[in-house]
């Protein structure tokens, strides 16, 4: 396929610009779309407002420490942050983890998974503008939030996971496996009916088909990962190289198009099975204890770790010295999916443009927090003033 | 006319006026609580509480000035098309029968299409900090195509509304052009009279088509989902509207529910034959009627998404052709 | 994608490079102008330094074995003193 965009060249009818607060986009980025009657031509994401540099704040601390802050870089997926960085760091010092353990991170982790693709859909119908889907689906929602409280004591961070296994806290017991069952079938119902009634509403398909194409080999060009990428065709799941899911047997769903309604039936399809990975989790969890606490702390080399979460590939990579963080890098999913939502949206009708971007899950809050206002032509913080509309006393 | 009859009407109009905006301002409220929240099997807000109160409750807001090259008639417009809804609202009432230029479809056509046009000029006037207005660096170094033409979202919303006059309301005209073409007459005393002699013109094959098509009209003259393109939250988020804070934004509360309101008065003319007037049955049946509308408006926006123009055209050609073939069916009666 | 580094402002891009084909571990990237300046992410290769010291950015390379801390700070030491001078001379102008 020919690559869609736009020659310098072209005379460009006019530019609007949206954000950094838009009804549409749930987090604090700038879009310039290039636009000639309505299309959009070409396109600048412009991100960094909310930059706090995390990995920066994360440098000198002590490991459990630095753990614990990781879990703050994204409210969504909180728990695989954390996850992910306890596990760099048990890779560095070679800490065995109980069988147990591993099976209620892999629990964790999937009703994580649920609860992102939830919001994710329920979030793209309300783009759509389509109000009764977006509420159903937070509906659904809820009962996973429900147990991701009932685990991890918390609706949002959970703190699971700790450098040899997971918290006391989050053990499961037999009642909270009950509960955890009863409810899967509860959501696996409505996620069925939902899924009938979505794909045979006319209009939403309308609305989503061939809109904000991705091909495939600019998918990959753009290292995009997750499911976006697989939306595009691509088998590439990364929970098939992770020895937490050796246990587990699931399929990899993908998608042809690569369009709107791809991402929005993979996300569907997957949340099935993670509803099936967390059927087989609580059939088979191990006894056992929760935590191995007799590990011991040394300098390591740099440590990489990968894990595929709800919106891609996780990155931390992080080096140990005097038990403290040396080095720390993270590349959240959203950072690899980044160039696919500028090229996504080009081609589209304005009205879809968000949609487009919306498709790829973004979650900027992954690397920027804190907003300043500041104006660039003075330096100077702004205030309400010195804004375009000033208010009348 | 003597002087009581005058006072008469006037008092009329007033209380009549009265009762319609109370009623107006209660239709959001029963949309969003008893449709919309029912069928997305939620509570929802109070009743009262998104027409009513929010209403009273902007009347109270600081005020804040429109970033609008024309600032006093940017406000001035919902005030304008206030008093245009007022207007169209006094021609239906059976008072004014008598004024014949005033009381006919083509004075109600008109007032409509001025009410259109506002959309065109708010949006044109609007130069909110939503997208062009807001102080970030997009022309720096190092930024794609520097020296572009920059619009504002409100400009996107202004073209759209202009695209709006010339097609987006034909549903509209053409079904206020069937009673006519069935009785013969687009004065709507004649309209009334010839229905209460021969029946509604709902019950027959024209008059079925005219309400669909009318119903179709109605939801893209009022920007209701899934019409709103002009004020997609996907993108031109509120549109022409985004700049009016506190009296303003009353205006515009006001005038949406006393616009559903009147144009279910204009329907319970044109295709029922009953007239709006003060302690008659024919003002119940015009609130009867807007109710039914929202109820059917509440179910289409919460079963479908915003159209854009791929969906759009091809509503508005069908039911354009709906209501050409219930002009010729009314006229061949 | 565009970033927008505002005057006076260091970063470190980290999570920003696509790790999988760049030679180096992490960049720093500094802007000593009195404008902002944006620049593309994500990086994808090793020529997207050399394009962004073009535009005026200073870009520093940390490899695996370099301390990332110490050049950061290094960075933001020379930064204070430019942004003070360029302050100073704002007041006098």
């Amino acid at each position: 396929m020919e690559e869609k965009k736009a020659k310098t060249q072209e005379i460009i009818e006019t530019e609007i610009q949206m954000g950094t607060v838009h009804p549409a986009a749930l987090e604090p980025y700038r879009v310039r779309f290039f636009v000639e009657d309505e299309i959009v031509k070409d396109a600048e994401v412009t991100i960094g407002v909310n930059h706090r540099g995390i990995e920066r704040i994360m440098e000198g601390l002590p490991v459990e420490k630095a753990n614990i802050l990781t879990e703050k870089v994204c409210g969504i997926c909180s728990n695989a942050h954390v996850w992910n960085s306890v596990r760099t760091a048990e890779l560095g010092l070679g800490v065995e983890i109980p069988e147990r353990a591993l099976y209620i991170r892999v629990i964790m982790g999937e009703l994580e998974r649920l609860h992102s693709h939830f919001l994710y859909l329920a979030h793209g119908c309300e783009v759509l503008g389509h109000e009764t889907f977006s509420m159903r689906i937070f509906y659904m929602r809820e009962t996973i939030m429900d147990l991701l409280h009932m685990v991890g004591g918390n609706r949002v961070q959970y703190g699971c996971s700790i450098i040899g296994g997971v918290r006391p806290r989050c053990d499961l017991n037999e009642a909270k496996l009950a509960k955890l069952s009863e409810s899967l079938d509860l959501v696996e119902k409505n996620l069925t009916e939902f899924a009938d009634r979505f794909t045979r509403d006319t209009m939403v398909i309308s609305r989503i088909t061939g809109v904000g194409i991705i091909p495939q080999e600019q998918a990959l060009k753009l290292a995009v990962s997750g499911p976006t990428l697989r939306a595009t065709g691509v088998k590439r799941d990364l929970r098939t190289d992770m020895f937490e899911y050796d246990n587990f047997d699931f399929d990899i769903i993908t998608q042809p198009d690569g369009d709107v309604k791809s991402n929005l039936l993979m996300r569907v399809l997957e949340s099935f099975e993670a509803i099936n990975i967390l059927r087989q989790a609580i059939k088979n969890i191990p006894e056992g204890k929760v935590a191995d606490r007799f590990w011991e702390m040394v300098d390591t080399d740099i440590i990489k770790s990968y894990i595929e979460v709800p919106r891609g590939t996780l990155y931390h990579s992080y080096a140990i010295e005097d038990g403290r963080v040396r080095g720390s890098i993270i590349r959240t999913p959203s950072m690899a999916n980044i160039g696919a939502m500028q090229y996504a949206s080009i081609g589209s009708h304005i009205t879809d443009a968000q949609l487009c971007i919306v498709q790829c899950d973004p979650c900027f809050t992954c690397s920027d927090r804190v907003m300043e206002v500041y104006d660039y032509e003075s330096h100077k913080q702004l205030d309400k003033s010195m804004l375009g509309s000033k208010i009348l006393y | 006319m003597s002087y009581l009859t005058i006072v008469n009407s006037v008092l009329e109009v007033i209380i009549l006026l009265l009762i319609a905006l109370f009623v107006g301002v209660l239709i959001p409220g029963i949309e969003r609580k008893y449709v919309h929240a029912r069928i997305q099997q939620r509570i929802g807000p109070p009743v009262t509480s998104s027409g009513l109160w929010a209403s009273i409750k902007f009347l109270y807001k600081e005020n804040i000035k429109p970033n609008s090259p024309v600032p006093g008639l940017y406000k001035a417009m919902p005030i304008l098309c206030f008093i245009v809804v007022f207007l169209v609202f006094i021609a239906l009432l059976p008072l004014s029968y008598g004024f014949l230029a005033f009381a006919s479809l083509i004075a109600i056509v008109g007032f409509l299409k001025v009410e259109e046009i506002a959309y065109v000029l708010m949006g044109s006037l609007s130069k909110s900090v939503m997208s062009a207005g807001l102080r970030f660096p997009d022309h720096v170094k190092g930024a794609e195509r520097v020296n572009t033409l920059t619009s504002y979202i409100e400009d996107i919303s202004s073209n759209r509304s202009l695209r709006m006059i010339a097609f987006g309301s034909f549903p509209l005209y053409l079904a206020l052009f069937i009673p006519a073409a069935m009785c013969g007459s687009i004065f709507l005393g004649d309209i009334v009279s010839y229905q209460q002699v021969h029946g509604p013109f709902l019950f027959s094959l024209a008059g079925v088509l005219g309400t669909i098509v009318f119903f179709i009209g109605l939801m893209i003259m009022l920007n209701e989902y899934p019409f709103n393109i002009v004020k997609a939250k996907a993108d031109v988020i509120e549109g022409p509207y985004m700049e009016f804070a506190s009296k303003y934004r009353t205006f515009v509360y006001v005038t949406r529910g006393f616009m559903i309101f009147t144009l279910s008065c204009l329907y319970s003319v044109l295709f029922l034959g009953v007239a709006p007037g003060l302690l008659s049955l024919g003002f119940i049946v015009c609130i009867i009627v807007a109710l039914i509308f929202v109820l059917f408006m509440g179910v289409f926006s919460a079963f479908s998404p915003v159209f854009t123009n791929r969906q759009f055209y091809p509503v508005v050609l069908v039911s354009s052709v709906i209501g050409v073939v219930g002009v010729i069916l009314g006229l061949l009666i | 994608m565009k970033f927008a580094l505002r005057p006076y402002h260091v970063i470190s891009l980290g999570g920003y490079i696509v790790e999988t084909d760049f030679p180096y571990r992490n960049l720093i990237v500094v802007n000593k102008t009195a404008e902002t300046i944006k620049f593309e992410i994500p990086v994808f290769d090793e020529s997207w330094i050399q394009t962004h010291r073009d535009l005026g950015l200073d870009v520093i390379t940390v490899s695996d074995d370099e301390s990332f801390l110490n050049k950061f700070k290094k960075v933001q030491a020379e930064l204070q003193v430019i942004k003070s001078k360029a302050e100073k001379d704002m007041v006098v102008k």
